[in-house]
């Protein structure tokens, strides 16, 4: 019974990389790894609400997370005259304390974003990041033409489910990964991984 | 043979049967009011409908169903609270389980489970032990997991950051 017990546990991951929408990720153990060594009791989640990721980071960490949907931001503000005052809005968004916040769920949010947007965002995450606290985010590096966000739902802490719906808005050129060092000067840039799927998963740790 | 089908044949209809008694305070008050019934002692649901506008406290010992506007707060601690399709709840709820199909402004504590649908829409914090969230549902807050008493210890997880690397991992950028 036990060996049963232990056989199904081991196969589990096998069976989410079987799945055909199952990718895998890299950085996201990492992550895990650095919250939980700081301890870390709040996550913030730029995503739009998942409730596997959220019953995720509740076993793992045991943590609370806070649903900060931004993508949906993204979508009400459209139009070449959104670009300032979505700067803006970022700039006053996060209302929460400094160094409050252990780890920052950001997943391929700033492929959306334009560099004025991203600056106003990332002076705020930078703000209620604990010292040691982390930031998870992709940056892909291709342009893309389909106008979608993308749920990434956490299958294991090796694997990810894409699920795609409609949006307004397509992927802006990609980051290079100079601008990126540039965006995050602010923070150290922990870990790099160069995934097949044509994505950078990146971590970023506040000094 | 001509038993049963009288059997089967619906009741006369008689004013006021079928009608729960009312425990909670929203149904002791729900009878001069159109739009709140309470059903049958089978369902024992009290169903708020799509025209009523309530601003106050709701307590109760019964399942509710709100498909008006509701402006206070909700307390049915050993019920459960469903927020229909058009139902909007600008208010903090406390209740057993608490299902969302209309939209939520305010925070919920559930003691057993919140289960969000699609089209839902919860703007504030939730305290809960389990939570199902729909595909469509939307949600902006914190969520809170209580712990249930016989949960096991926090998991540890060791991980592995170079084992099954689908290409080298790239240890700095250049």
């Amino acid at each position: 019974m036990t060996n049963l017990i232990r056989g199904l546990s081991i196969t589990e991951p096998r069976r989410f990389a079987s799945r055909s929408s199952a990718v895998r990720t890299l950085a996201l153990s990492r992550f895990v790894s650095y919250v939980r060594d700081q301890a870390g009791d709040n996550i913030l989640d730029f995503g739009p609400i998942v409730g596997e990721n959220v019953g995720f980071f509740d076993r793992e960490l045991g943590c609370r997370t806070t649903v900060e949907d931004l993508f949906s931001d993204l979508e009400a503000f459209r139009g070449p005259e959104s670009i300032e005052s979505l700067s803006r809005h970022f700039s006053e968004r996060l209302k929460y304390e400094n160094s409050s916040i252990d780890g920052i769920l950001c997943w391929d949010l700033f492929d959306f974003l334009d560099k004025s947007a991203a600056d106003a965002l990332i002076k705020q995450l930078t703000r209620v990041l604990r010292p040691g606290g982390s930031v998870f985010g992709m940056f892909g590096m291709e342009k893309s033409v389909d106008p979608s966000f993308t749920k990434h739902v956490i299958l294991d802490i090796d694997h990810l489910d894409y699920r795609r719906y409609d949006s307004s808005r397509c992927k802006r050129f990609p980051w290079s990964s100079r601008d990126v060092i540039r965006l995050f000067s602010e923070l150290k840039i922990d870990e790099t991984y160069l995934l097949k799927r044509r994505v950078r998963e990146m971590l970023f740790r506040k000094p | 043979m001509w038993k049963r089908d009288e059997l089967n044949r619906p009741a006369p209809k008689v004013p006021g049967a079928g009608v729960a008694k009312p425990t909670s305070s929203i149904a002791a008050n729900a009878g001069h009011l159109s739009g709140i019934e309470s059903r049958g002692p089978r369902n024992n649901v009290v169903h708020v409908g799509k025209s009523v506008v309530i601003k106050g406290e709701i307590n109760g010992s019964e399942d509710l169903m709100i498909e008006g506007t509701v402006d206070g707060k909700i307390s049915l601690p050993q019920n459960t609270l469903t927020v229909g399709a058009d139902g909007q709840l600008n208010a903090e709820i406390s209740a057993k389980v608490v299902v969302v199909f209309g939209g939520v402004k305010g925070n919920v504590t559930a003691s057993e489970k919140v289960d969000i649908r699609d089209h839902g829409t919860v703007d504030g914090d939730i305290k809960t032990k389990k939570l199902a969230i729909a595909d469509g549902a939307h949600f902006r807050g914190s969520i809170d997991m209580q712990r249930q008493s016989d949960a096991p210890e926090k998991r540890k997880v060791i991980p592995k950051p170079g084992k099954g690397v689908e290409q080298p991992s790239i240890p700095r950028l250049p």
